[in-house]
């Protein structure tokens, strides 16, 4: 066989319908957020800027998927009976880890988010996802997982977060969309949206139409 | 999953131990002075921009914060009883002023003074507010005129307060809208309000000089506010009245 075609076969494994599927089921399907539920304290919590939630949904990628890397290449040698703690002490450590390169190269993002970011420790998501797929699954599609179910997270914060900084703040990503003098003729913010009852109702409205989009049903 | 000893358990559970903190002990020891430099700096960039520095009102970053601050910033420090400069005095001496009178109502002994220096002249002092947000301490730079009567600038610290929130006293447009406002009505000191909602629905005419804009959603914080520049202010007062006398 030629190098070639060895290469070939290498590189569909690694992208094969099944890895891909396992990428984009959370995206949509499978939704962390909207359809597992999970992760909803910190979606709820992040969301009031555009920008929080950015680095907030890169930083729990950046866990869930390294998270689930590691726990999947040492699956065979962790010992049943300490696998939660073993689990936790390596999320643990990434998480504090970005914290650290937070304060050292965002600093003033990391001054707003730092108690957010101290709490992806408890974020269901990863747990959730170590638990379920790297402790029985190999390391890369453990990590396409991740990837996946952090970025099904992200992007529901996105969505959150650019519709509270549009109506509660009148921006986004900090740029001022609603003009001036559109305040000037009586618009306001509105003071719901940058509070978390204002996000819990916007959760529900994009899960109800996450779900009949999908067509989703409660067992 | 394969069963395991006991020893095993204990080891793995120490190795996992030893492997965590390593990994944690490097990387903090490489990035702490990053992290060190970053916070200072943003200590001294806020009060800079609470002096007026630079003049433009760009944000200035890394080496030109230093700069500045080594160039335009001075600090003197003043017994707060009398108001008067206390030579050979420093930081470290009003931190432990501060620190000594911590959870009770009195103002420290000594309190300091940034100035911003033009040329030989000063054009600005600030003066230091500490107080408490809704979660937490919260304090701040208020920055006088040479008339020791009109603020020129301010900049708040609020560590504790939520993000969207409380913490929006740290946000510019909130910053911004004390410039102009007065804390000395005919003689006497007044405080600013931090109205709940728009300053122009709380206050009328003339009040609106003592008047700023509220953070909505962040009530109790805003209210912290108004409680630290009024403290402040007062025991500041003995210091800015011997400014506007022309004996500093």
């Amino acid at each position: 066989m030629s190098t070639a075609a060895a290469e070939a076969k290498g590189s569909l494994q690694l992208f094969d319908k099944k890895v891909r599927k396992t990428f984009s089921d959370p995206l949509v399907d499978n939704n962390p957020i909207t359809v597992q539920v999970l992760g909803v304290c910190s979606a709820l919590a992040v969301t009031t800027q555009v920008k929080q939630a950015l680095i907030m949904g890169i930083a729990v990628i950046f866990c869930t998927s390294l998270s689930n890397l590691i726990l999947a290449s040492i699956r065979n040698f962790i010992p049943n009976s300490i696998r939660i703690i073993v689990q936790l002490a390596v999320i643990s450590v990434l998480v504090i880890f970005v914290d650290e390169v937070l304060a050292a190269y965002m600093y003033d993002l990391e001054k707003s988010l730092s108690v957010f970011i101290g709490l992806i420790i408890t974020n269901c998501i990863l747990l959730g996802r170590a638990e379920a797929y790297a402790m029985s699954n190999p390391p890369w599609p453990s990590f396409v997982d991740g990837l996946g179910n952090g970025l099904g997270y992200a992007v529901v914060l996105l969505v959150v977060g650019a519709a509270r900084e549009l109506f509660g703040a009148g921006s986004l990503l900090g740029f001022r969309l609603i003009p001036e003098a559109a305040y000037a003729m009586g618009y306001t913010n509105n003071g719901l949206m940058v509070l978390a009852p204002g996000a819990f109702m916007l959760l529900g409205l994009i899960i109800w139409a996450m779900r009949s989009w999908t067509g989703f049903e409660e067992h | 999953m394969a069963e395991f000893s006991n020893g095993y358990v204990m080891g793995f559970a120490t190795a996992v131990c030893v492997v965590a903190s390593l990994a944690l002990a490097g990387t903090h020891a490489v990035l702490k002075p990053t992290q060190d430099l970053n916070r200072v700096r943003d200590y001294q960039k806020d009060v800079l921009s609470a002096l007026g520095l630079p003049e433009d009102g760009r944000r200035p970053v890394g080496e030109e914060i230093d700069r500045l601050w080594a160039e335009r910033v001075g600090m003197i420090v003043i017994d707060t009883q009398t108001g008067a400069p206390q030579e050979g005095k420093s930081k470290a001496d009003v931190d432990a002023a501060w620190a000594a009178v911590k959870n009770t109502p009195n103002p420290p002994s000594l309190l300091s003074v940034y100035t911003r220096k033009d040329g030989a002249d000063v054009g600005t002092y600030a003066i230091e507010v500490r107080g408490r947000g809704l979660w937490g301490p919260i304090s701040g730079f208020l920055a006088l005129e040479k008339d020791a009567a009109t603020v020129a600038g301010t900049v708040f610290f609020a560590p504790a307060e939520t993000p969207g929130l409380g913490l929006e006293i740290t946000a510019d447009w909130f910053k911004s809208q004390w410039k102009g406002k007065k804390i000395d009505d005919g003689g006497k000191p007044r405080p600013i309000k931090v109205a709940k909602g728009k300053a122009a629905d709380e206050c009328r005419g003339e009040d609106l000089a003592f008047c700023v804009d509220g953070v909505s959603g962040a009530t109790l914080t805003c209210r912290g506010v108004t409680a630290m520049v009024d403290a402040g202010v007062k025991m500041y007062e003995p210091f800015l009245r011997s400014i506007r006398g022309g004996t500093p």
